[in-house]
């Protein structure tokens, strides 16, 4: 195997292992964490969402495989010489879908980073907040976490088709 | 009126609806030329088992078809993209009646 491959290789895999972190979390969000607390008290809210909780922690990892699946991402389309390609939506139709697939990750990415996180830090009390800012910036957070549940799902669509030669 | 994105089924239904919006909006500016053409995830050159299907048709012009079995030489050279090496190790051997 020569080292253009097995980078192909790592990179692919460690895309993969970002990816699956990150979109995982967000349809644990989506589909347990927010329908599960929608009808807790705000103490209890308080609880779960103290330092060191699962709530935290989820976050973390959350935001951070966000990063790691996107940059990864992009630098193995860089590694295959088709960044430009993809991201101006040239070329054969697979490849125009992958590039529909990264524009797409790239917002969800920044929607986590400018949009959600900054929310959550209120909501879980690391930005001091009143009750009805928090109530608010809860509603924000869930409504764009939502966007990006939606998003992911033509995202994810792109991604697989690229690799079976999509036409 | 409520929110679609308020609750996981519609979020979803809305997610399938944009994936089929932007793949009719894909095809629909797809170039002249390009609806039928598409780009391998992996280069045709590093995949050993595209290049063993085409030396083993260069390999099986003239011989029977169990002389195209490769050794691990021949592995080697498929891998790099020498067909005619494993063409010409192939003719090597004696035949199988």
């Amino acid at each position: 195997m020569d080292g253009a491959l097995l980078g192909e290789y790592v990179l692919l895999w460690l895309h993969l292992l970002f990816g699956f972190t990150w979109i995982g979390l967000l349809y644990y969000f989506n589909l347990v964490q927010i329908p599960s607390l929608k009808n807790l008290s705000p103490e209890a809210k308080a609880e779960v969402f103290k330092e060191g909780s699962i709530a935290r922690t989820a976050l973390l990892y959350f935001r951070w495989a966000a990063v790691g699946t996107v940059l990864v991402g992009l630098a193995l389309l860089g590694h295959r010489g088709l960044l430009v390609q993809a991201l101006t939506l040239s070329g054969p139709t697979n490849l125009r879908g992958l590039g529909v697939g990264c524009w797409l990750g790239i917002v969800m990415l920044f929607n986590v980073w400018a949009f959600i996180w900054p929310n959550q830090k209120k909501v879980v009390g690391i930005i001091p907040a009143t009750a009805e800012e928090k109530a608010a910036a809860g509603r924000t957070a869930m409504l764009v976490s939502r966007t990006n549940f939606m998003l992911s799902i033509p995202m994810l669509f792109f991604m697989e088709a690229y690799s079976h030669g999509l036409n | 009126m409520k929110n679609p994105l308020e609750t996981p089924g519609t979020t979803i239904v809305l997610g399938l609806l944009l994936t089929a919006a932007l793949y009719g909006g894909l095809r629909l500016t797809a170039p002249a030329a390009g609806p039928t053409e598409s780009t391998p995830a992996v280069e045709a050159s590093e995949s050993p088992v595209a290049d063993e299907a085409s030396a083993s048709e260069t390999a099986s012009g003239e011989t029977a078809a169990t002389d195209s079995e490769p050794t691990a030489t021949d592995s080697e050279s498929v891998a790099s993209g020498d067909a005619s090496a494993l063409a010409e190790a192939a003719s090597a051997e004696p035949a199988t009646p």
